[in-house]
């Protein structure tokens, strides 16, 4: 990831997670199944973890939109992400989207447009399949994703 | 933070925060509550050598940088370096000019985000300030432009691996006989271009903790202040060498006890133990035993070992470190952050060296050869200290024994003493506040540990400090979730 020229007019899509931890590949399955869809000003990217220097460069989309496997919570959900979490950071390997957002307002001075999809996985196990509940849960993401992009 | 068992003299901290992976701490009292002894444990275990075994060699400076998000660069060059012993082959110019540079750029990635990130919190918010805002958001709200500078100085030394490799971490470039990728012309004037804005930050970070050692002399130096040997990698006259070079111990006097040491013959001068409250082992110093043995590597190590800084800023912040010692070692644990950024400053004053370089956009960047050899082993200073790759093969080339000696596990004993030397000093029977136990904690961030990778953790582990009475019943446990 890195910032290339402002995409003011963009929407960016990052699917989080390792597709070799099996459901935790979610994230980037849906990711590259928007990227199949071919939409205009649409950029994808797929990571194993967020990072507080991909800050710089979402900051130059109009929305991002995360997707990510989590471990409890609604089996597939897409809301919009405010900046409430100030636990900080107890490690550096990740950042959660809650302290992004908090980062981007206060040493960016900026508002950071950012949308979770979470889809509840099962198996987090090695493995580079997806659980099937958990796929036919990412087809929903699809859906609701797509229906995001279509709004903006 | 939750307070347990208060009937009973044993503090546990866990997880210590703000490193790298996870942890706990016991701290044991005596009969008058005062500390007799402290552990720090580390529950974490991967196994990454044993499922290495049976895959072919070539595989493995892919298969290492997995082992860590932080290091993977240093795991990449130490494999490296392993299989081209096995093969008898040495990398082209170019190839070792680009993977200095990859290493350079790591090397400040992390050290920004120790300092910046991790550290930076217990200095600016203060030692005993609410746990809750002590983080680099309180820090981003406060000091907005040191936070955002930290951001881009981390910015920098990925942008390097990403212009060379394509990716910023677990770039898969650095293979036997040099690199997989060359830099383009584009990319080495974008590298370039960084230079300025890095060098200011680095000289802002060193101006930050210069003026906190100066206004904060008697903690500073009575920190987990112990005396101890020290071993790093130096250049063919002693000077400062993070990507290739050879061994030096030296004794807490500063005497060389051992110089221009072949990493190959490391286990001629490093044994482990294991104990049985903690996976990472106990290395040391062969020739003192394990008593007498311990010894430190990471940043303090390498400017106390070192006879000189290769570039000019960096050499003028050195002497000054070296005055602290007045010619000797310096031992207070806290200087881990002083030379944490003069190592960086002379790193990007290297890195700016390369890139001038006319020969760094060369495409003659791999040596191709072949296994002739059983054996292999490869070093290089990854930011936490000395990293060792120990490979054996069979005919086919498939491994048959490897070894990872990584360098948060050499500071196992010093990170034990640092934690007991801290708790000494600041914990006093079992009711112990919050910012106490922040200080046992930072003598651990000191050494910037990354658990997960010299011990290669599976999952998330909490961070617990226990305190222990006399009679080693639990009578205080203070948990993070």
């Amino acid at each position: 990831m890195s910032s290339k020229g402002t995409n003011k007019d963009s929407i960016l899509v990052v699917g989080v997670g390792n597709p070799l931890r099996s459901d935790d590949g979610a994230g980037s399955y849906v990711a590259e199944s928007i990227e199949a869809r071919g939409f205009n000003k649409v950029k994808v990217w797929v990571t194993q973890q967020l990072h507080v220097e991909d800050l710089e460069s979402m900051l130059s989309f109009s929305k991002v939109i995360l997707i990510d496997a989590s471990t409890s919570g609604p089996v597939v959900d897409l809301r919009q992400v405010n900046g409430t979490d100030h636990s900080g950071l107890a490690s550096s390997h990740h950042l959660s989207a809650q302290t992004l957002v908090n980062m981007a307002s206060n040493v960016y001075h900026k508002e950071l447009n950012m949308q979770l999809c979470s889809i509840r996985g099962s198996n987090f196990e090695a493995g580079d399949k997806i659980s099937p509940e958990v796929l036919y849960c990412a087809q929903k993401a699809i859906e609701l994703i797509c229906s995001s992009i279509m709004e903006s | 933070m939750d307070n347990q068992n208060k009937d009973t003299n044993t503090i546990l901290i866990s997880p210590v925060t703000r490193i790298e992976g996870h942890a706990k701490i016991t701290i044991m009292l005596d009969l008058e509550g005062a500390v007799k002894d402290a552990r720090f444990h580390v529950n974490e275990f991967r196994g990454f050598e044993k499922f290495c075994e049976g895959r072919l060699f070539t595989e493995m400076p892919t298969i290492a940088p997995r082992i860590c998000g932080i290091c993977p660069v240093s795991h990449s060059v130490a494999s490296a370096k392993a299989c081209e012993m096995i093969m008898g082959i040495k990398p082209t110019y170019t190839g070792n000019l680009l993977r200095r540079l990859i290493h350079i750029g790591q090397n400040v990635s992390s050290h920004a985000l120790s300092f910046f990130h991790l550290s930076s919190p217990d200095f600016l918010l203060g030692w005993d300030s609410d746990p809750a805002a002590r983080n680099i958001l309180t820090v981003a709200d406060k000091y907005p432009d040191l936070a955002l500078r930290g951001i881009r100085l981390r910015k920098f030394g990925q942008e390097i691996s990403e212009r060379i490799t394509g990716k910023k971490i677990h770039s898969m470039g650095i293979v036997p006989g040099g690199m997989g990728y060359p830099l383009t012309e584009v990319n080495r004037r974008a590298l370039l271009a960084w230079i300025p804005e890095a060098t200011e930050t680095v000289k802002m970070g060193i101006e930050l903790i210069k003026k906190y050692q100066d206004d904060h002399k008697e903690m500073v130096s009575s920190f987990a202040n112990f005396p101890s040997l020290y071993l790093a990698t130096v250049g063919p006259d002693g000077e400062n060498e993070l990507y290739d070079g050879k061994l030096r111990f030296i004794d807490e006097n500063g005497k060389i006890l051992e110089d221009q040491l072949d990493c190959a013959k490391y286990l001629d001068y490093i044994a482990e133990r294991s104990v049985d409250w903690s996976y990472l082992k106990y290395p040391y110093y062969k020739p003192y035993g394990y008593e007498k043995g311990f010894y430190r590597v990471g940043p303090l190590a390498r400017l106390n070992v070192a006879s000189r800084m290769k570039t000019p800023k960096a050499q003028k912040e050195f002497l000054n470190f070296k005055s602290l010692g007045n010619g000797k070692p310096v031992h207070g644990t806290f200087y881990f952050h002083y030379t944490r950024l003069i190592e960086t400053l002379g790193s990007i004053e290297e890195a700016e060296g390369i890139l001038k370089d006319p020969k760094v956009t060369d495409e003659d960047i791999q040596t191709i050869g072949r296994a002739n050899f059983y054996e292999g082993v490869g070093s290089s200073e990854a930011p936490r200290g000395t990293l060792f790759h120990h490979y054996v093969v069979d005919e086919g080339g498939r491994l048959t024994k490897v070894n990872l000696l990584i360098a948060t596990g050499q500071n196992n004993p010093a990170m034990n003493r640092s934690v007991f030397e801290v708790a000494k000093q600041y914990v006093h029977g079992k009711d112990v506040k919050e910012g106490a136990l922040n200080r046992v904690e930072a003598a651990i961030r000191c050494y910037d540990p990354c658990l997960s990778c010299s011990t290669h953790a599976i999952g998330i582990m909490p961070m617990v400090i226990e305190i222990k009475d006399h009679l080693g019943e639990t009578i205080n446990v203070i948990k993070r979730d």
